[in-house]
């Protein structure tokens, strides 16, 4: 998967619960979970809302993987 | 964040009581009155408001119980199923009629219809959960 997340370490540097934030954002644990370990990426909206969340640019949460290599290797 | 609406733990419960009042509207507008109707409304109501007191009771946190991933992971589940369905019935169709089958009762089709929803009902449920 190309789009990787840093989710798991910021919420935990910020001490929030997985389950509080599931209830945050609305969605359920098992999405969190699957959104934390890079096995689901989430639409816009939900990205969007992460980030709204945690208050942090949108790089700062999701890193996109393979292209940042491809843009590389052209330069 | 947008939370849950108050009535959305309860949307068996709500679904059903329409469900009676529509039956009960219909059959006062008709003007017949079907005891039996009624009193397997009513059987339905008590299971489907027993299911949610049991889910209310068992849940502990405000998380929903559908989300977009969920979501879609039905509609992809569905995809493939009634596809594969369909796909399945035009087979075992073209086989009977070229084993010499004209006919094939209403009944049989009903059977293989019941069983295609019931089972594709109970895995979109299992596929919802996980």
């Amino acid at each position: 998967m190309a789009v990787k997340n840093n989710i798991k370490q910021i919420r935990v540097e910020k001490g929030i619960k997985q389950i509080q934030m599931a209830e945050d954002l609305q969605v359920t644990r098992q999405t969190m979970n699957a959104i934390e370990n890079n096995k689901y990426n989430p639409s816009l909206e939900l990205a969007l809302k992460i980030v709204r969340y945690f208050n942090m640019s949108i790089d700062e949460i999701f890193i996109l993987k393979e292209e940042e290599n491809k843009y590389e290797e052209k330069r | 964040m947008k939370k849950k609406g108050k009535f959305q733990n309860w949307i068996l419960t709500c679904g059903a009581v329409g469900a009676l009042i529509g039956m009960l509207a219909s059959q006062f507008m008709t003007g017949g009155f079907d005891l039996s109707g009624l009193l397997g409304a009513l059987t339905a109501i008590i299971i489907l408001i027993t299911i949610d007191i049991i889910r209310n009771w068992r849940k502990k946190d405000s998380t929903p119980d559908f989300d977009e991933r969920t979501t879609n992971n039905i509609i992809k589940f569905y995809a493939y199923a009634s596809n594969g369905f369909i796909l399945l019935a035009l087979l075992v169709f073209s086989f009977l009629s070229f084993g010499g089958f004209d006919h094939v009762s209403v009944l049989s089709v009903l059977i293989i219809l019941f069983v295609y929803f019931s089972l594709s009902g109970t895995t979109a449920f299992i596929i919802s959960r996980k």
